[in-house]
Formats: C-alpha cells, sequence, structure tokens
C-alpha cells in the first residue's frame, strides 16, 4: 500500500499536464476554469486536439485509440485535464457509446464509427430517457419494429442532452414488447438524427439554458445494420454503459477547481470591503468541503469502479452519489462568494463566465440536475443498499 | 499510488480477528469491562505471541511509521471487535515517543518487557496536564496532576511529560509504585479505565529535554490520531454489519424492516460516510509509512472520521430501537465507542480549526 505516484506516474502526470496546458487553447481553459460551460466549438476543438495526440479516449481498447493505462494512470490523466481546464472529451462518444460499440459491435460497426466517435466528427446523443421511463427505464415504450431490412422507429426520447448539436443518437428502443419482463424486450439502435421523420424539440431549463430536448420519431427507418449486438439484450449493454457514466458524473477535479476558484475569490474584498476568507464560518464551510474532495478522491482512487462482466460495479454508486452531492455543495459556496451581486444580476449569454457573479446563480440553478441524473441519489441509494448491504 | 493489502498485511488482519472471536463474546466484553482493569491478560499475552506487541512498538531499523499500514490494519480489526486491550496506550505511543526521541537502544529492557506484554508503560501528560519537574543533589522530582489518563489504572511505568525549571518540555520515566505517586483509580463514562495521578515529589529519570521532546510528542500524537481513526473505522464497520443485519432479520409489520426504503436508504448513506471515513484513514496510515508525521494529514483523517463516526455511532442505535439503548446488546457499544474516540486526541473541532488554519497553503487541495 503506497501513496507517493512511481517516478513512471510522476513523469506520466508531468507529461499530460504540460500537454494540457501548452496544448488546448488558452482561451478555452480560460473559460472553463472561470466558472463557464464549454461551447459547442470548445469541444470539438479541444477533442480533436486530444485526439490528434491519442489522448481523447485512453480508456477504449488500444487498437481503436485507447491506453493500456491501469486505472491510477487514467486517474492522472482525468484530473490534469480537469486542473488544466481543459473540456472533458464529450461523454456521450467517448464513455457511454464508444465503449458499447467496441465491446459489443460487430467489426463493421467498429470501424465505421469508432475513429469518427473518437475525432467528434459524429456527435453523439443519448436517447434513453422518456416522459414516462426516468428512473424507471426499463418501462422504456419508443418502439422498434423489423420492417425488411430496416427497422421503424416510433415514440419520443426526453432529456436529450445536446441533441441540438447532435449528429447521430444511441437508442434504446423496444423490440419486443411481449417480453416477459421488460428488460429482455429492449435492443440498442444506432439512429442518425437526420433521418426523415426525427423532430428535436429544445427544453427551456430553469435557468434559461437550452441544453435538454425532447427527439420524436415519427416512422424513422433505421438500417438492421445499425442494431448493436443482439437483438433484445440491449438491456445489458445498457447497465454496462451507465456503470461507466456513473463514475465520470462525479466529476472530482471540476470541484476541485470550482472550490479553489471560490477560494480565490473570497481571498478579494467584497463589496462592502470585507474578505470572506476571513469569516470563520466561510473559512470552516470551505475547509470542511475540500476535506470531503480528498476523501472522495482517495475512494475513487481505491475502489475499482469500471464496469465488469458486464455489471456495474456497486462502489460506482458511492462515488455517483457522494459526486454529485459535492458538487453542489462547491456551487453553494461559489454563490455564497457572489452573495447579494447573483440573483439580481443580468441574464448573460448562455454558459458565459465573464459575469462570474452572476454565472454562479445560474450554475447553481443548473447543477441541481445531477443528483437526479444518470441515476438519481434514491436510485443509487436503492443500488448502494441492496448490492452492497444485501437490504 | 495502490491501496492494495499485502498478504501478510490481510493474514495480520485475519489472526487479530480469530483472536478476538475466540476471546470475547457479548456478554464476556461487559463483564470484563465492569472489573478492573476492563481488560484480559490472557489476550494481552496472546497479542504479544503473535508479534503485534513488538510490532506496534515500531521497526528498529527504520523510521516510527515504517509500520503505519500494519498498525492501521491491526486498529481495524481491534475496532470492529470493541477490544479493550491498550494497544495505543500501552503500546504505540510509549514506543512512537521513544522511537522519535531517538531513545530505543536506551530502553531496550524496558521495550522488550513491553513486546512480550510482561510491562505496560503508559505515557501521561501529553495532553497538556504537564507536571513540574526539579531537579537537585537527588535527581529529577516531579510534582503535578495528571487526571484521566487512560490506561493509568494498570500501568507498572509512566512516561511523564513536564516542564523544567526553564519551561522547557522534558520526558521522564516514573514507577508507578513510586513514593509520592498516588493513583486514583477509576472505571470512566465510556467503560474503559482510568486514573487519575497525583504527584508530590516523585524520584523521576530523565528521558530528553528540550525542543525534541515537543517535535516527538507532535510526530507520536499524529500516530496515535491515526490509530484510533482506524479503530473507528472498524467500529463502523462492525456496526454497519449488525446494522444491516438486524434489519434483514427484525421483523415488523409482518415483514422484515429491510422492506423500508427509509431505514434502507439511511443505511446506504452509513455505507458511504464508512467508505469516505476508510479512504482518510488509508490516507494517514500510508502518509506516516512514508516517514512524514505531518498535523495537517491527522487533522484531516480525524475531521472526516468524526463526520462519519458521529452519524454512523447514532443510526446504529436509531435502527435498533429500542435494543440500540439496552446494554445488553452490542448495538449501543459501538455507537459509545465511537463518542469516546470523537474526543481522543482533540474533538472534531480541533481537527477543524487545524484544516481551517491550512487553508490558504493551496490553491486546489490535493492528496500530496
Amino acid at each position: 500500500m503506497q501513496l507517493s505516484l512511481s517516478a513512471e506516474d510522476r513523469a506520466l502526470r508531468d507529461e499530460l499536464r504540460e500537454f494540457f496546458t501548452s496544448e488546448v487553447p488558452q482561451e478555452i481553459r480560460e473559460w472553463v476554469l472561470a466558472g463557464g460551460t464549454p461551447r459547442p466549438d470548445h469541444v470539438v476543438t479541444s477533442q480533436r486536439i486530444l485526439n490528434a495526440a491519442g489522448l481523447a479516449v485512453p480508456a477504449w481498447p488500444v487498437e481503436w485509440g485507447g491506453k493500456s493505462w491501469n486505472q491510477w494512470q487514467r486517474a492522472i490523466w482525468l484530473a490534469e485535464l480537469h486542473r488544466a481546464g481543459v473540456p472533458d472529451p464529450l461523454g456521450f462518444n467517448a464513455t457511454m457509446v464508444g465503449p458499447v460499440i467496441a465491446t459489443f459491435g460487430n467489426e463493421d460497426q467498429k470501424q465505421r464509427f469508432l475513429p469518427a466517435t473518437a475525432n467528434i466528427d459524429i456527435w453523439w446523443a443519448q436517447g434513453f430517457s422518456e416522459p414516462g421511463a426516468g428512473s424507471d427505464l426499463a418501462s422504456l415504450r419508443t418502439r422498434a419494429h423489423r420492417d425488411g431490412d430496416h427497422f421503424v422507429v416510433n415514440g419520443q426520447k426526453t432529456w436529450t442532452t445536446l441533441a441540438q448539436h447532435a449528429d447521430w443518437i444511441f437508442c434504446l428502443v423496444r423490440t419486443d414488447p411481449d417480453a416477459p419482463k421488460p428488460q429482455r424486450g429492449i435492443s440498442f439502435l444506432l439512429i442518425d438524427l437526420r433521418s426523415p421523420g426525427v423532430t428535436v424539440r429544445p427544453i427551456e431549463l430553469i435557468d434559461n439554458t437550452h441544453e435538454v430536448n425532447d427527439i420524436f420519431f415519427d416512422e424513422v427507418r433505421v438500417p438492421v445494420e445499425n442494431l448493436v449486438g443482439v437483438e433484445n439484450e440491449g438491456w445489458s449493454y445498457a447497465k454496462f454503459l451507465l456503470g461507466n457514466e456513473r463514475t465520470g458524473t462525479a466529476q472530482l477535479g471540476r470541484s476541485k477547481a470550482r472550490l479553489a476558484r471560490a477560494k480565490r475569490l473570497a481571498v478579494e474584498p467584497g463589496p462592502d470591503g470585507a474578505v470572506l476568507l476571513d469569516d470563520p464560518g466561510f473559512a470552516a464551510r470551505l475547509a470542511e468541503i475540500e476535506n470531503e474532495l480528498l476523501a472522495l478522491e482517495l475512494t475513487m482512487l481505491r475502489v475499482a469502479t469500471t464496469s465488469a462482466n458486464g455489471k456495474p460495479n456497486p462502489a460506482s454508486s458511492v462515488l455517483k452519489l457522494r459526486g454529485s452531492e459535492l458538487i453542489q455543495a462547491t456551487t453553494e459556496l461559489v454563490l455564497e462568494v457572489a452573495g447579494t451581486r447573483a440573483a439580481g444580476a443580468p441574464a448573460g449569454a448562455e454558459g458565459d463566465p465573464s459575469d462570474w457573479a452572476g454565472q454562479a446563480f445560474s450554475t447553481y440553478q443548473n447543477m441541481r440536475k445531477v443528483t437526479i441524473f444518470g441515476g438519481s441519489s434514491e436510485v443509487q441509494r436503492s443500488i448502494i443498499s441492496s448490492s452492497i448491504l444485501g437490504l | 499510488m495502490d491501496f492494495i493489502l499485502s498478504d501478510e498485511q490481510s493474514l495480520l488482519a485475519e489472526t487479530v480477528r480469530t483472536l478476538y472471536a475466540r476471546s470475547y463474546d457479548v456478554q464476556g466484553r461487559r463483564e470484563t469491562a465492569a472489573t478492573s482493569p476492563g481488560w484480559r491478560s490472557e489476550v494481552w499475552k496472546s497479542l504479544a505471541s503473535i508479534g503485534v506487541l513488538e510490532l506496534g512498538l515500531g521497526d528498529p531499523e527504520g523510521h516510527p511509521g515504517t509500520y503505519a499500514v500494519e498498525v492501521m490494519v491491526v486498529m481495524s480489526e481491534l475496532g470492529a471487535a470493541l477490544a479493550p486491550e491498550p494497544f495505543v496506550d500501552a503500546v504505540l505511543r510509549p514506543g512512537n515517543l521513544l522511537a522519535h526521541l531517538g531513545a530505543r537502544e536506551a530502553h531496550a529492557t524496558l521495550l522488550a518487557q513491553v513486546a512480550e506484554g510482561s510491562t505496560l508503560l503508559v505515557v501521561a501528560g501529553d495532553d497538556g496536564q504537564r507536571c513540574r519537574a526539579w531537579s537537585n543533589t537527588d535527581g529529577w522530582q516531579l510534582s503535578g496532576q495528571v487526571e484521566r489518563v487512560a490506561t493509568g489504572d494498570c500501568a507498572d511505568q509512566f512516561l511523564i511529560v513536564a516542564d523544567d525549571e526553564e519551561g522547557s518540555s522534558a520526558l521522564f520515566l516514573v514507577a508507578a509504585n513510586a513514593d509520592g505517586l498516588t493513583r486514583t483509580r477509576y472505571r470512566s463514562r465510556d467503560s474503559r479505565h482510568r486514573a487519575d495521578l497525583v504527584l508530590d515529589g516523585v524520584a523521576a529519570k530523565l528521558v530528553a529535554s528540550g525542543e525534541q521532546v515537543d517535535v516527538a510528542l507532535e510526530a507520536t500524537a499524529t500516530q496515535a490520531q491515526a490509530a484510533i481513526c482506524a479503530e473507528a473505522v472498524g467500529v463502523m464497520a462492525a456496526g454497519l454489519t449488525q446494522t444491516a443485519e438486524y434489519l434483514r432479520t427484525r421483523t415488523q409489520f409482518g415483514v422484515p424492516l429491510s422492506k423500508f426504503q427509509a431505514l434502507t436508504h439511511r443505511a446506504a448513506d452509513l455505507h458511504v460516510h464508512l467508505e469516505l471515513a476508510r479512504s482518510m484513514s488509508y490516507y494517514a496510515a500510508m502518509t506516516l509509512a512514508e516517514g512524514r508525521f505531518d498535523p495537517l494529514v491527522a487533522a484531516r483523517a480525524k475531521l472526516q472520521i468524526t463526520s462519519a463516526s458521529r452519524k454512523v455511532g447514532q443510526e446504529i442505535v436509531q435502527m435498533h430501537g429500542g435494543v440500540g439503548v439496552a446494554d445488553e446488546h452490542p448495538a449501543g457499544h459501538f455507537f459509545t465507542r465511537l463518542a469516546s474516540l470523537e474526543y481522543t486526541y482533540g474533538g472534531r473541532a480541533d481537527a477543524l480549526n487545524t484544516v481551517v488554519a491550512h487553508v490558504r497553503d493551496h490553491d486546489v487541495v490535493d492528496v500530496y
């Protein structure tokens, strides 16, 4: 049992730190570190720079652009990426559909999709949730019936993040409505969003941003070649995907960076001239959250969380549950620093950090989602209590 | 970086676990706690014979933290067993203190007796309750009061911290039965056994004096803190396991309690607390094993552990219902031990003050 990085890992860390801070444009990184939401052009530019250096999809099989790193080396990559303010490679591409196709897809699908996915030549959206199927995802009703060499898709997906920028969507669809259990009648289908019959409609969130969408499928024809794996076995691929999604949503490095920013802001005199970090109560709250982040980081490093044997590791539920709570705690702390300057600030461009105090309010509103998506906190507690505690 | 216990460390855990499974049941612990000294000499001798006491004295060839991970492993098992044996008070603290002072060799015979379980050597006065020390032609003498000395009731020898006539720190070796030393033994609220000491011109042997004593005390404190953090993790783990078992087996309204999501969700939260606390306990041990005796690391661990232990202890009782407050049932004992550990070597507020004092030292908080 050893805390310090090996010389090899220290060298990797230094190499990645150098790369991220010199190769990804400063304008993008400053935007992110100032609390901005990466714009689509930021996401694409950054991911392509990483991909050119073979650093966009390290968890993928090596033959498709991955690295033969262990989990601690992948953790170093993620920590340095976050520390430098580099936007995450698009999660839908890098940690969701990419690994599913790499693991369960056929050779044609891998050739056709994986390089383009790594390079974000294809921007993927996630077609899972429906109005009637949120936490109870298996009850989904979007139907795909077979007609010759196509599936015909009818239904609706919702909460589809950034679908307005997406080219393709990976969908869970019901291919056997008569299956004895709902999980056994679901397939994993890849759909071109330019197909006739697809309509993308924005949903405005409480922070007045356009982040998520409804997607309507009206007699959309999808070639059978776009079925991933075996028909009616899509639920097992979904569980594999959800396990990976769960780990990514802890966003630990972002929380640490946000808290560091709160601290930098809190040593500046506020509008009343007072330095908030001198307030013992505030300093204590900040120090406590820092300590919790440290504890979570160590837990992430300690616990193997990758999907193994196609099943999510229940420990990933611990990280998602606590990670999401800490994301929210950091947004509350930045808002506390902003104080009365926040709610009353003029509405700005989406995700623009230039008015940090106003943006603190919008971020606080927006991040209420993190304990809800990716498996709500309630769902994570149920998983922990049943899978880990045997209750 | 890795968090994997070696085979030897895993075996050590199992050995201690087995010893305690053999030695105590719930009723046995209560009976033992009710009588002086509140623990069993045959268990102490077993710990000696399996080499645990010697391990706790540290590696004579390495730095004082060399066996910190092994100590963590032992302490977690002692915690899980609610073991009353005074491993921290009568081995870790005195052994580490002498090691940090470079005084192992000078006290080799004494330490050998500690390792074989035949002598109980206990530190007193390292919590700020300092005696006065002066020297004359008869040698060194101590006067003063030290209250609530853990394991002071059965100590054979004391390492007593005092201020000398110049106001410097000094460490002395004193026989427990020395003339002028009055010892009042008692059972404390947390069902351990302690003593109040009154010293009136007690003859003492100087071990070390000056700044080196302060440095050694601070370093030893980091090790003691890490040890009780590991113990608390063990208590929480065992308490949570018992609580889950209770939820699975206790039925009311025709169903096991585990049917009620309010309870299972709260149990899930306890598991999260436990895992985060465990991580910080590992962090403290791993830092010590690298030879870093950092009060900030110890404080961070204590802060996380106390966040968890208060919540977990209270919930263990709550989820057991009435039996949680009945002494006959083990549930409440986990709670009591956690409440006691929370205030050992400073409480949560002390840990928080230390962490807050360092909040400007760094931009992003990091493991390193």
